[in-house]
């Protein structure tokens, strides 16, 4: 079977001079939902980073058979939809609606109809009533909602989140775990946050100084590197 | 200082919204044709930052204290055009938002603002950047951006309104003071900017001379208030030029093309000081230009 | 930073709340420049311009008290040169100054207080303004109150340490700088994520009767007005 992300002895050093990439070697298949666990630095938002070539290191990363490179990257942003960590930075359109029309209207539909569709995930979500609000009057966990709706409009394969659990209340993480669950897709997503790794994924790894040092089950992992208070 | 509405005269609103709106959709195409993609936000951002800046308290003197402006560090930081764009966006903003401004009023807020001032805060820096007075070209920056805007402020309400001379003259010696503080906070600021992250503020390749820059900060200055004392004060003006033998020539100069119009507009004093003022102002900017160029010369011509 | 009173006048419901965006736009640039050419003397712009704007007042459903509030903040900055005019031609001029100022600020504010800011820059897409303006004004608009919150940690910061003192402000208002900066990063990413491009074509429905009978009573009303009485 083809994975649908496979990346191979990948390396990435900031202008800075910061090598936050030394060799990462990872391969994600159909079903599967994978946490990257480690330390603040350790790599992960980086790698993650990789994955649709918002950033550019050496090495291989391949998404569905397409190499990432600028001419596949409108196939690769398609498959991957990523859920950045700060829902404001995501949500920067004026209203919810115009926000979750956004990626449909780029990716060739008509404005009335990506408005309608819009329409529609919003009301799967629950977010109906908030169509018409700017993105700012909404609470944390209504804005990670909108956002990830944002990225299911374009129907894609492996949902990317970076620390999707951070300034939410418990309840809200109890409502993203469940709605990350009822989704039938592959998942790689970065936290700090051991319950919630183990509630929405299927196996874990480690990074550490730009590698992964460990790989295994969340448990396993989290075992092997004292990863719990 | 934003005009409100109600104040300006007819002519003069509706003349700085055309000049203005000619400008900003000519600066908005020309920046939108250079900028790289997912470059949109950065604009929009740096404005909430210059918005949000003005909330940080910089103490003066005796308990009172001043905020960023930001005409010049945007300039500084992100060009001329995208700083002019940045400009109108938040007067615009400001206008709807908080109604600091009016919206017919616009056009000379702009005006004021985000074209002059940017432009007059640019042109020290763009000196000066690439020689070791980097920090005296913001700091001049600030300080040309306020007192030409306000300046022209001033100008564009006495054309509008009666208002004595006296307050008028008054008024120069606070934009002075505002202006200085300005210059002081902008160079503050780009300073610590310097210092945290020395990518963020970048000289852009551009000629690099002392005398010019401080050359066109002194233009800039002497042309902002030159021109207000030239409204206030008519006579002292008139005698300068008429002691210097420009008087004559420049009363040809203006009146010329109009004097076959017998308009009671024309013959107002106000508009024969006007006239005198602009005179004596393209005097001063001819000097200053000569003189760039005198150095530019003699400098071998390796600027530009 | 407070969000703005206006912020959530806008979203409240009436039946100026529900006219289309372009159509008070419009009507608020024609009021204003009648209300800055007319010759009239305080009295006959206050109750030429006043009846309208009073209906209009009447038909936003927003609170009175509030709008007056709103227009004497307003009016800080005209009191000054209406004195001015006062001390200089007289008080007929300084009264007529004042009158106008209050008059255009209520209009303005009709408009804000009813429209959406998201709304009325979109509009001024629609009605010719520069695209790269809007776009930039509505990034504005979205993030000023997230980076100004930034803002106001930082002041609280501030006074719980004794306050400003110019080389820390200087540093706050450089680190402000540094977090606008890595905000506008990431969401460059997060367009670029989901396939770039820019603000633009977002649905919009068209113009009503109720719009266009709204415009047209307010133009034939000044238009008659200024025959008239000379307005």
């Amino acid at each position: 079977m083809e994975p649908l992300i496979r990346v191979r002895n990948l390396r990435y050093r900031y202008p800075d001079g910061t090598q936050a990439l030394n060799g990462v070697d990872f391969d994600l298949y159909p079903g599967e939902s994978v946490a990257l666990l480690g330390g603040n630095g350790s790599g992960k938002t980086t790698f993650l980073l990789h994955l649709n070539g918002l950033l550019h290191g050496d090495g291989e990363v391949v998404i569905s058979g397409f190499p990432v490179r600028k001419e596949n990257f409108r196939e690769i942003r398609r498959r991957i939809g990523f859920v950045f960590q700060d829902a404001d930075d995501q949500l920067f359109m004026p209203t919810v609606r115009d926000d979750v029309a956004f990626g449909l209207i780029n990716s060739g539909l008509e404005a009335g109809a990506a408005s309608r569709r819009a329409g529609e995930l919003l009301t799967q979500m629950g977010m109906s009533e908030s169509a018409a609000k700017a993105p700012f009057h909404l609470s944390g966990g209504e804005k990670r909602r909108v956002a990830l709706a944002g990225v299911l409009a374009l129907q894609p394969e492996v949902l990317v989140l970076d620390e999707p659990t951070t300034s939410l209340d418990p309840p809200a993480q109890r409502d993203l775990v469940e709605v990350l669950n009822r989704l039938n897709l592959s998942k790689v997503m970065t936290t700090h946050d051991v319950g919630f790794a183990r509630a929405v994924a299927t196996r874990a790894v480690f990074f550490d100084k730009g590698r992964i040092v460990s790989v295994g089950t969340v448990d396993e992992v989290a075992g092997n590197h004292r990863w719990q208070l | 200082m934003h005009i409100s509405d109600g104040l300006l005269a007819a002519p003069v609103w509706a003349g700085l919204g055309a000049v203005s709106a000619a400008s900003v959709s000519l600066i908005s195409r020309r920046v939108a044709g250079r900028l790289e993609e997912g470059r949109a936000p950065l604009l929009g951002v740096m404005g909430a930052f210059v918005f949000a800046a003005q909330m940080i308290n910089f103490p003066v003197a005796a308990g009172t204290s001043g905020h960023l402006v930001g005409s010049a560090l945007l300039a500084a930081v992100l060009g001329p055009g995208a700083a002019s764009l940045v400009m109108t966006a938040i007067l615009l903003v400001q206008a709807l938002v908080f109604q600091d401004g009016g919206i017919l009023a616009l056009g000379a807020n702009v005006f004021n603002m985000a074209l002059v001032g940017v432009w007059a805060g640019y042109l020290p820096y763009r000196h000066l950047a690439a020689t070791g007075w980097r920090t005296g070209g913001v700091f001049l920056g600030g300080l040309t951006s306020v007192i030409a805007a306000s300046c022209l402020a001033i100008l564009e309400l006495r054309l509008s309104i009666p208002v004595h001379n006296a307050i008028v003259t008054a008024s120069l010696g606070w934009f002075l003071v505002s202006a200085l503080i300005e210059g002081a906070i902008t160079a503050a600021v780009f300073q610590s900017m310097q210092r945290m992250n020395p990518g963020w503020v970048e000289a852009r390749p551009g000629g690099a001379s002392r005398i010019r820059g401080v050359l066109a900060a002194g233009a800039v200055l002497l042309a902002s208030v030159g021109a207000v004392l030239a409204s206030s004060l008519p006579d002292g003006l008139e005698k300068l030029l008429e002691d210097a033998g420009a008087a004559s020539l420049a009363r040809t100069l203006v009146s010329t093309p109009l004097a076959d119009y017998e308009v009671q507009f024309l013959a107002s004093p106000w508009i024969r000081t006007a006239g005198a003022g602009l005179a004596g102002l393209a005097i001063i900017f001819s000097v200053c230009a000569l003189g760039a160029r005198y150095v530019r010369r003699k400098n071998g011509g390796q600027s530009r | 930073m407070k969000r703005p009173v206006l912020e959530s006048w806008a979203g409240g419901d009436s039946f100026l709340h529900r006219r289309h965006a372009a159509v008070k736009l419009i009507a608020v640039l024609v009021l204003l420049a009648a209300i800055s050419t007319s010759g009239a003397g305080p009295v006959g712009l206050l109750a030429g311009f006043g009846v309208p704007l009073a209906v209009g007042v009447a038909l936003s459903g927003l609170p009175p008290a509030g709008l007056l509030k709103r227009v004497l903040m307003v009016m800080a900055f005209s009191i000054s040169f209406s004195a001015a005019a006062w001390m200089t031609a007289g008080p007929g001029r300084g009264a007529v100054l004042l009158s106008k100022s209050a008059l255009s600020a209520l209009s303005i504010l009709l408009l804000a207080g009813t429209t959406p800011m998201h709304r009325i820059l979109d509009t001024m897409g629609r009605l010719g303004a520069p695209s790269l303006l809007v776009e930039v004004a509505q990034y504005l608009y979205r993030y000023l109150f997230v980076i100004a919150g930034k803002a106001v940690q930082m002041r609280h910061a501030a006074a719980c340490r004794g306050g400003w003192r110019w080389g820390a402000s200087a540093g706050a208002a450089a680190a402000l700088f540094g977090a606008s900066y890595t905000r506008a990063e990431n969401v460059r990413r997060a367009m670029l994520s989901r396939g770039a491009a820019g603000i633009a074509n977002t649905a919009h429905s068209p113009a009503t009767a109720a719009d266009f009978a709204l415009g047209g009573v307010l133009v034939a009303y000044i238009a008659g007005a200024r025959l008239a009485w000379n307005l």
